[in-house]
């Protein structure tokens, strides 16, 4: 799946906003909003907030672990831990990138966070990169991925499954796997 | 399933002005049904085979939709919902087409054997819609045709037949995929090794489809 | 889309895999077959006639009940080449033994099941082992035509897949940020076109 699409799902995050408008709730779809008084946060989807930042109707109140100290903290965390330590959000790396991009002067400290959440993504990808070896080299058919965000996922996915497949083929010795009913489930 | 009784709430809400709207069991409805739909994409899109078809969550959407529009119609122009909502759309929109496309993408791959298997069930439990049911055979026509015009036709009489049941091939159930327990679920046999394993609520795993396929369909695992 | 699918009807792989030559030994001999062995001007093939055929002809040969041929092992799945993998399997050029080493490999006709088991086993050993070449390459998505002649169709087949994923999160990553852009595997990247250069 295209990163753009893991961000597409990340943006139904919520984060608070500050607007500079008054308006009653506004009844969507997937769930009511506000109501909106100019002045006082309200909580919004990300693609939401997105937008009315971008039509300068609102500031964007960073997510509360965007913050240097706790952000240090996880990279300690993180460097200490051999497995993947507990990220604040399922989507810390998409919500990261795009609160950062979009609202840079509401996000106080923004070149440091961007720095520290560049920094605990790295340290993870390449915990990611040395599992994944390692999962290989044991031939493991099978594996718990606790705490790994979407992202994370998605990174692995264009490798790690096929890789996988292909020695489960080798291991059933080359033979055509045996197909398993699909009728008796439903 | 709950989605066809708000079809109706929904058809009598809607008829009111958008900023009317405020009967909270029906608005969870709408919800719901929007949070199943993306479920049901992401499942469609991350698993081999076809998934058992959810005609009536696309069309509950796409009624909201219409009606949404319809209401978008009576707001002035410049007010604050016009924009707000008409985003949401687009976001509905792209998930109901993904969704819809995905399906005919893996219904052109493995027409024979979804419509072969589709035969074995009632007409309530096919895994196609009429109209995906329709395409596919009309693709296998097609196909069928275009075989025989190109090539078959000019073969020996012995082996210019169109071979139905050797061009059908199966989807990889074995394939690993990554999934996300709804539910607490024990003794999930691992293929292979035969070992059982249980999932907590909430926690990650990669595995291979076949051995949660049935989980896939009763909603305790989401692929991811 | 599947690898190792040999099922599917219109895989190429699969053509392209059983058109690869096998030596086989004919047990009987077979009338008016002698054109296929392009030295002998007989009409039949002899008895103890060794010829290369393509695998799909062996395979078809070997399933009848009787046994019509004895086909020779291709010599990449020898132990002479065994060794060299088993001492270094980073280190061998695959492409030029044979671009489709692991499918060959899996596609042998059927002797004694164990065998075929045994061969298969092997192959896994080999792909497992080779299979940090592809994550290495993967790091970097503008990675050197010189290392593909090192791959198999398979392992390529898969570091492109895997790169064209890398490439999207590139992408992702520097979208319209200045600061947040992973410079360093960038720069690397021009460095080590610069030296391709």
């Amino acid at each position: 799946m295209d990163p753009s699409e893991v961000e597409f799902l990340g943006e139904k995050q919520l984060v608070s906003i500050v607007p500079n408008f008054s308006f009653g709730i506004i009844h969507l779809i997937s769930g009511s909003v506000g109501p909106f008084r100019a002045g006082l946060p309200v909580k919004v989807p990300i693609w939401l907030a997105i937008s009315l930042k971008q039509q300068q109707k609102c500031r964007i109140i960073a997510q509360e672990w965007m913050d240097i100290e706790k952000l240090n903290d996880s990279i300690e965390a993180e460097k200490r831990s051999k497995l993947f330590t507990k990220m604040p959000s399922n989507h810390f790396m998409d919500e990261a990138q795009m609160l950062l991009m979009v609202a840079p002067d509401d996000i106080p400290d923004a070149d440091n966070i961007r720095t520290a959440v560049k920094d605990i993504w790295d340290l993870r990808m390449s915990k990611l990169r040395s599992s994944v070896i390692g999962f290989v080299k044991n031939a493991g058919t099978y594996a718990k991925l606790d705490h790994l965000t979407a992202m994370e996922i998605n990174s692995i996915r264009s490798l790690l499954p096929d890789a996988l497949d292909i020695m489960l083929h080798m291991e059933h010795g080359g033979k055509p796997t045996v197909l398993q009913s699909l009728n008796t489930t439903m | 399933m709950e989605t066809k009784n708000s079809e109706s709430e929904y058809s009598t809400e809607h008829n009111e002005n958008v900023s009317h709207l405020e009967e909270s069991d029906d608005e969870m409805t709408a919800e719901r049904a929007l949070q199943a739909l993306e479920n049901a994409w992401l499942n469609e899109k991350f698993s081999p085979e076809l998934l058992p078809h959810q005609l009536e969550l696309v069309e509950c959407m796409l009624e909201q939709i219409s009606h949404m529009e319809e209401n978008l119609k009576k707001l002035e122009k410049g007010d604050i919902r016009l924009n707000i909502h008409t985003m949401e759309i687009n976001r509905i929109r792209f998930i109901i087409s993904s969704y819809l496309r995905k399906r005919l993408d893996k219904i052109e791959e493995y027409a024979i054997y979804f419509l072969s298997e589709d035969a074995n069930r009632s007409s309530e439990e096919a895994f196609m819609t009429p109209a995906e049911t329709h395409f596919a055979r009309e693709y296998v026509s097609s196909v069928e045709s275009l075989f025989t015009t190109l090539a078959l036709q000019h073969m020996p009489r012995r082996i210019k037949d169109f071979e139905l049941n050797a061009m059908s091939s199966k989807p990889n159930l074995n394939k690993h995929v990554f999934i996300r327990a709804n539910k607490a679920t024990d003794g999930i046999l691992i293929p292979g090794n035969m070992n059982e394993q249980d999932f907590k609520e909430d926690s990650q795993h990669i595995i291979q489809y076949a051995a949660i396929a049935h989980l896939v369909k009763n909603g305790h695992v989401q692929l991811i | 889309m599947s690898f190792l699918n040999f099922d599917s009807y219109f895989s190429i792989t699969e053509i392209l895999v059983t058109e690869e030559r096998i030596q086989a030994e004919f047990e009987q001999s077979l009338p008016n077959l002698g054109y296929l062995c392009a030295s002998s001007k007989k009409d039949d093939i002899a008895p103890k006639t060794k010829l290369d055929i393509p695998l799909w002809l062996a395979d078809a040969l070997c399933r009848r009940g009787e046994s019509i041929i004895n086909w020779e092992i291709p010599k990449i799945f020898k132990d002479s080449y065994k060794e060299i993998l088993e001492a270094d399997a980073c280190s061998v050029e695959l492409c030029k033994w044979n671009q489709y080493f692991y499918e060959l490999g899996l596609r042998l006709p059927r002797t004694t099941t164990d065998d075929n088991h045994k061969l298969a086993e092997f192959l896994l050993e080999v792909f497992k082992s080779r299979f940090r070449i592809i994550m290495d390459s993967e790091q970097n998505p503008f990675s050197t035509p010189l290392l593909r002649g090192q791959l198999s169709t398979l392992e390529k087949k898969l570091l492109v897949q895997g790169n064209s994923g890398k490439l999207q999160l590139l992408t992702w990553l520097n979208k319209g940020v200045k600061h947040i852009e992973t410079s360093d595997v960038i720069d690397n990247i021009r460095k080590r076109k610069r030296l391709v250069v």
